[in-house]
């Protein structure tokens, strides 16, 4: 069993080396440096093992050179698996995908080395980069299967709903790869930039399609569309019928995430000129898509096929340091910081050196101080927390840490922020993290179950990260500070309001009082949620008239509140979970997508 | 009912996803209209200064006959992959080659930009009332290099009945980046400061380029068959011309003409 443990670790390291050098192709591509080295296997002449440094960091060279580096290491890597699953592996289908691995490695650094001396034409290069990501997947699924939390829920039963999610992720997995396949196409053929506007095509929805080059180029972006629906639905799929299972909702959350990350990624390859970063990142980015995907349909694979009868757990108990993690809330610590990051760069005057320290400072003091207040959080609610089948596995209701512990630990963590960031950023800063943290954990937490109020109140803390940011930033606050406050704040009443929706029973369970707990239509949670939906509109708009960004924040940030309103007010319409579900998601979307054009549009 | 709420999801979602294309396309429309708006009034930019601007006097006018010579090896030229347009192919039966490095039989040198980089501050010239033609036809841009006067119009004609791009990437000007999806479409522009060059491309047809100088007075040329360019009406005067070519880069003399004088200039670029 030991054994078995270390292949699958093993096999994920040869994954995730396989992602390493699809980037460093990628970039060969993006840089244009696929002949930068004329002759293979040999590298000018020399065994390629013994190219002289000097001639290895020419320009190109060094993109072409390390790819092939890289390759052959995956080479061996792949050797090595191959041979570790004919020694332990007792599955006959397992062993013979070793096999299958090993044989498309080599094919792949063949098509690689066919494509340098028959100087990249389109069919070579085009297969050679569609089977780095057939390559890809195949790593993954040896991943997954060898992954010791595959086959415990191997055991685990089949259900309808399983088999629906297996059924949409398997076709989302079909469509990416076409996609990849079609941007491949597109790359190697030189038509990245055949419609070099972004969204319309000249000012067109569909171009003459006169060029070769524009069909295939508008096809990759008739297809995003169609990819964009999949990864939509799955997730919504995922997020209603998985009943919370960890094992999905994540991957679920991560491809929606990826995929508006890509589309983004894509109007920037174009709208930056395809410069290197973007085409690159939008290359690596798109192998994660398809990967995800697969990770869904595989952990929603049940081969083994008869609903089987429940076993018991086979996860078993986290260890220590995880629960300290867990303590820390590093989801909402990480989206703390990304709005800190947001808050200081719009606020920063400078640049260079000295700023990027500061920032650096701030987000660590700010970090320790989230975590420190998540801790708090949970001490003060530990006994609640036991109450609801959310929470009742977190590591103090559970009884794996002890109060006294996490007391300690999260007092230590905020007191250590709020001094750190009065020592190395400025006392305002500190300040605002103060106030941060008592509002949220001294307020807000108890306030919880005593009024309704208390989702107004908590949103007072979730919105003052920005602020530390631009105070780190400028010393002071102005009214463009405020106005991300009021943006953060403004969007969070909507979020916890479905949310607090979605999980409704539970929380009455836990005795606390958000409104849609005394509110059994619904009709009080829906106003609320209409009003701020309809307020985020024009302060989402504000950041323009303070001149803060341009007009493509302007009609991003209108676009995205009518739509952000419309999920709202089909909440109000149909007082349904299904409805929660889809404004939750909505807001997840809309406030990254919202942020990017702020950074994106800063004049 | 279930199935009825996750399409709407659904598509509340691609709502989503809608919005947020349309607002990343406001940075294209933002780059072309943005940037550079600080820019003076036409024909004033480069130094002149409105107090000292002064006519030429005919009567004294000289002139500067600029020849650019080649030297030793010229490189090949590539014949592009220009696909399996009909339009394209059908206009190029024997290919197109690059038009980079273009040697003349007397041993000249073509698509040489010619201009007075200095000597003539201080005086007005007119903007031509003519604008500048620029066509795309049978998939290649007339002419490859091209000089325009500051505030000069320049129309952008589109000959062929099949979609063209036409993307400017300028440093001092507006860049900007129209589709012209029809035959005899055509697209007025006017550059506001002095640049050299401007690059012009097709990203439809991404072999298609050319180059716009745009110069702030009208005493510029381009060589063509003969390698030659006549600057005249020029007053007496100390002068620096320079030439510019896509491959070889920049180089400049100095000149000083007479009353009614005309001087020769000879450049001599050197291949490989």
């Amino acid at each position: 069993m030991t054994t078995n443990l270390w292949l699958g670790r093993y096999a994920k390291l040869v994954a995730g080396a396989t992602f390493l050098l699809i980037v460093a192709g990628g970039l060969v591509t993006s840089t244009g440096s696929g002949l930068s080295v004329p002759d293979w296997p040999t590298s000018f002449g020399y065994n390629m093992f013994a190219l002289p440094f000097h001639r290895w960091m020419e320009e190109g060279v060094r993109f072409e050179h390390t790819h092939r580096l890289i390759a052959s290491a995956i080479g061996m890597l792949t050797i090595g698996l191959c041979a570790a699953l004919l020694a332990v592996e007792r599955r006959r289908w397992l062993r013979v995908l070793g096999v299958v691995a090993v044989a498309a490695v080599v094919t792949q650094g063949v098509l690689g080395g066919i494509t340098v001396r028959w100087k990249l034409p389109t069919p070579i290069s085009v297969a050679h980069a569609s089977l780095a990501q057939a390559f890809f997947c195949l790593l993954t699924a040896i991943a997954t299967f060898t992954s010791a939390r595959w086959r415990a829920e191997q055991l685990e039963p089949r259900t309808k709903a399983l088999d629906r999610i297996h059924r949409l992720a398997r076709a989302t997995v079909a469509v990416v790869f076409v996609q990849l396949v079609l941007g491949a196409i597109m790359r190697h053929s030189d038509a990245g930039l055949a419609i070099s506007t972004f969204p319309l095509a000249y000012g067109m929805w569909v171009p003459p399609l006169t060029s070769a080059r524009v069909q295939i180029h508008f096809a990759h972006r008739v297809w995003a569309l169609v990819v964009a629906v999949h990864v939509v639905l799955l997730a919504v799929r995922v997020l209603r019928t998985a009943g919370g299972a960890r094992r999905l909702v994540r991957p679920a959350a991560a491809l929606l995430v990826l995929t508006a990350i890509q589309v983004s990624l894509g109007a920037a390859t174009v709208l930056s000129d395809r410069a290197v970063t973007p085409t690159t990142a939008h290359v690596a980015t798109g192998a994660l898509v398809l990967v995800t995907s697969l990770i869904l349909a595989l952990r929603s694979w049940r081969p083994a096929g008869a609903r089987a009868e429940e076993s018991p757990a086979a996860a078993g108990t986290p260890s220590r340091a995880r629960d300290y993690a867990t303590l820390t809330k590093p989801r909402v610590t990480a989206l703390v910081l990304v709005t800190t990051l947001v808050g200081y760069y719009l606020g920063a005057e400078g640049a260079g050196a000295a700023e990027g320290l500061r920032l650096l400072h701030a987000l660590l003091g700010t970090g320790l101080l989230a975590s420190g207040a998540a801790a708090l959080n949970q001490w003060l609610e530990r006994e609640h927390d036991r109450n609801m089948r959310r929470t009742a596995n977190r590591p103090l209701p559970s009884g794996r840490l002890a109060p006294i512990e996490a007391l300690l630990f999260g007092a230590g963590l905020a007191v250590a922020g709020i001094a750190y960031l009065a020592a190395t950023v400025n006392g305002l800063t500190a300040a605002i993290g103060a106030a941060t943290l008592v509002s949220y954990a001294f307020i807000y937490t108890p306030l919880k179950r005593v009024s309704s109020l208390c989702t107004i109140v908590g949103a007072v803390p979730g919105a003052l990260p920005p602020l530390m940011g631009w105070a780190a930033a400028r010393g002071a606050l102005g009214a463009e500070a405020w106005t991300l406050f009021a943006i953060l704040f403004v969007w969070q009443l909507p979020h916890f309001h479905a949310i607090a929706w979605m999980y409704r029973e539970d929380y009455t369970r836990a005795g606390y009082r958000m409104v849609s707990v005394g509110d059994p239509d619904g009709s009080a949670t829906s106003r609320q949620i209409a009003a701020f939906s309809f307020a985020l509109v024009p302060i989402s708009l504000a950041p323009a008239w303070f001149g803060m960004s341009g007009p493509v924040y302007f009609y991003g940030a209108l676009l995205l509140g009518l739509s952000h309103l419309a999920l709202g007010l089909a909440v109000v319409a149909y007082r349904s979970r299904p409805s929660a579900r889809g404004l939750f998601l909505g807001s997840l979307v809309y406030l990254p997508v919202l942020l990017g054009l702020l950074t994106i549009d800063r004049p | 009912m279930s199935r009825f709420t996750a399409l709407r999801a659904a598509a509340l979602g691609s709502a989503f996803f809608g919005a947020f294309l349309v607002g990343c396309g406001g940075s294209g429309t933002s780059s072309s209209t943005g940037g550079g708006t600080t820019g003076g009034a036409s024909g004033t930019s480069g130094g002149a200064s409105t107090a000292t601007k002064r006519p030429i006097d005919p009567a004294t006018a000289g002139a500067i006959t600029v020849k650019v010579k080649f030297e030793g090896k010229a490189p090949s030229l590539e014949t592009y992959d220009i696909g399996s347009e009909k339009i394209c192919t059908e206009a190029h039966p024997n290919g197109l080659k690059e038009e980079t490095v273009i040697v003349n039989d007397d041993g000249t040198l073509a698509n040489t930009f010619v201009y007075v980089k200095s000597g003539l501050e201080g005086h007005s010239f007119d903007v031509p009332k003519d604008p500048v033609i620029f066509d795309q036809k049978g998939c290649q841009y007339l002419p490859h290099v091209f000089g325009i006067m500051v505030g000069q119009e320049l129309d952008i004609v589109n000959s062929d009945p099949i979609l063209h791009n036409v993307h400017v990437t300028a440093k001092a000007n507006d860049s900007f980046n129209e589709g012209m999806p029809t035959k005899d479409m055509t697209i007025k522009k006017k550059f506001r400061k002095q640049e050299i060059p401007v690059k012009v491309r097709c990203d439809v047809h991404n072999w298609m380029n050319a180059y716009a100088c745009v110069v702030n007075h009208p005493k510029y040329g381009v060589t063509g068959k003969d390698g030659t360019v006549k600057l005249e009406g020029l007053p007496p005067g100390d002068y620096t011309i320079e030439i510019w070519h896509e491959k070889y880069g920049t180089q400049t003399q100095k000149v000083t003409v007479g009353a009614k004088e005309t001087k020769d200039v000879t450049f001599t670029v050197k291949g490989a």
